[in-house]
């Protein structure tokens, strides 16, 4: 009963946090496509576009699984991973030096 | 909820790997990758019921002890929980297999895939900075119920010499 209460409290907050997301880009009338592409879109998108304008085979096309490209990609989400971790280690070990060098010109 | 380092670092073990697997969407195909992140959302409530006692008292004392690494910590833990929720909303409103699945139809505008990718990028750097928090606790128990037991099964002849004796030696030659 305890860890239901638990896990409502935790959908709640999730919905909470999803229905403000939510609000906030619906009723933000800002097209984030169109400015990514430098506002190229009504070209692209224009009725009269060449049938033969398709999604090229093995393109950037995530439907498809892909053992090569998609181990690749999980390395370098790796490498990303281990090296935030080791800047945060590192800028933790600057503070806590920093910190001792404090204390001890304040002691001395 | 009461429970042990062990259960505690098999599911963040398991976690990680899915969060690894689920951030490579090329590997496992949409399908795989839409309902690996589902299930990959019950094991982040686990995760966190794991750790309830922890977020109610960091709740309450939020205010007090300004800076603090805990602090940090739950900002961090906060914004992540942000993040992770901002990528499973996005993820199912431009979800192809999931959704239908449970008969729902959306038309979600295009936005939400370059809020979906935001946000899965997001998650990435917050958990890079959670498991830096943490780095201590992840060493210290990946080598206590990981590593030694691997070496025992591969020079099990170090068994008597890894009992409690060993550190009592070293303390009296000291
Ligand atoms: C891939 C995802 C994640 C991994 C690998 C991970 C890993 C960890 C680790 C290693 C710890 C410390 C050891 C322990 O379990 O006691 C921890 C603690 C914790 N995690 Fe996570 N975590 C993840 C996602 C999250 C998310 C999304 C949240 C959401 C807010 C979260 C909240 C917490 C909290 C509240 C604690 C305990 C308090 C603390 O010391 O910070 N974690 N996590
Ligand atoms: C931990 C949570 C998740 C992470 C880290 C994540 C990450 C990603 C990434 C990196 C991409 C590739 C984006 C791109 O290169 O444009 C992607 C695509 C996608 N994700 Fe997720 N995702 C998560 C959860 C979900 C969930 C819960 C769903 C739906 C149930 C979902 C559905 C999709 C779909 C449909 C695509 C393909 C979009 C396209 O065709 O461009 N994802 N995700």
């Amino acid at each position: 009963m305890k860890t239901l209460f638990r896990i409502a409290v935790i959908l709640l907050m999730a919905a909470i946090v999803a229905g403000g997301l939510y609000l906030l880009v619906e009723n933000t009338a800002f097209d984030m496509v169109s400015e990514a592409e430098g506002h190229q879109r009504p070209a692209m998108t224009d009725g009269t576009a060449n049938p033969s304008m398709e999604r090229p085979e093995g393109g950037e096309d995530h439907h498809s699984a892909s053992l090569t490209r998609g181990l690749s990609e999980m390395f370098v989400t790796l490498g990303k991973l281990a090296a935030i971790t080791i800047v945060i280690l590192l800028l933790q070990k600057g503070f806590s030096l920093l910190r001792a060098a404090k204390l001890k010109a304040q002691s001395s | 909820m009461n429970t042990s380092t062990k259960t505690n670092l098999i599911l963040d073990i398991t976690i990680f790997v899915a969060f690894l697997v689920i951030a490579s969407p090329t590997l496992t195909g949409n399908t795989i990758h839409e309902w690996l992140s589902v299930a990959f959302s019950a094991a982040i409530i686990t995760h966190l019921l794991f750790h309830w006692k922890w977020l109610v008292s960091m709740t309450r004392n939020f205010f007090k002890h300004l800076f603090h690494q805990s602090r940090l910590n739950y900002v961090i833990n906060l914004l992540f929980f942000i993040a992770m929720t901002a990528v499973t909303l996005s993820g199912l409103l431009i979800s192809k297999d999931v959704m239908s699945f449970l008969g729902i139809q959306l038309d979600a505008g295009s936005n939400w895939k370059i809020i979906h990718k935001l946000a899965s990028d997001w998650s990435l750097i917050l958990l890079g900075i959670h498991f830096a928090l943490h780095w201590k606790w992840v060493v210290t128990n990946i080598a206590h119920y990981i590593v030694s037991p691997l070496r025992m099964v591969f020079q099990p002849h170090m068994k008597p010499q890894s009992l409690s004796v060993q550190p009592v030696h070293i303390e009296k030659e000291k």
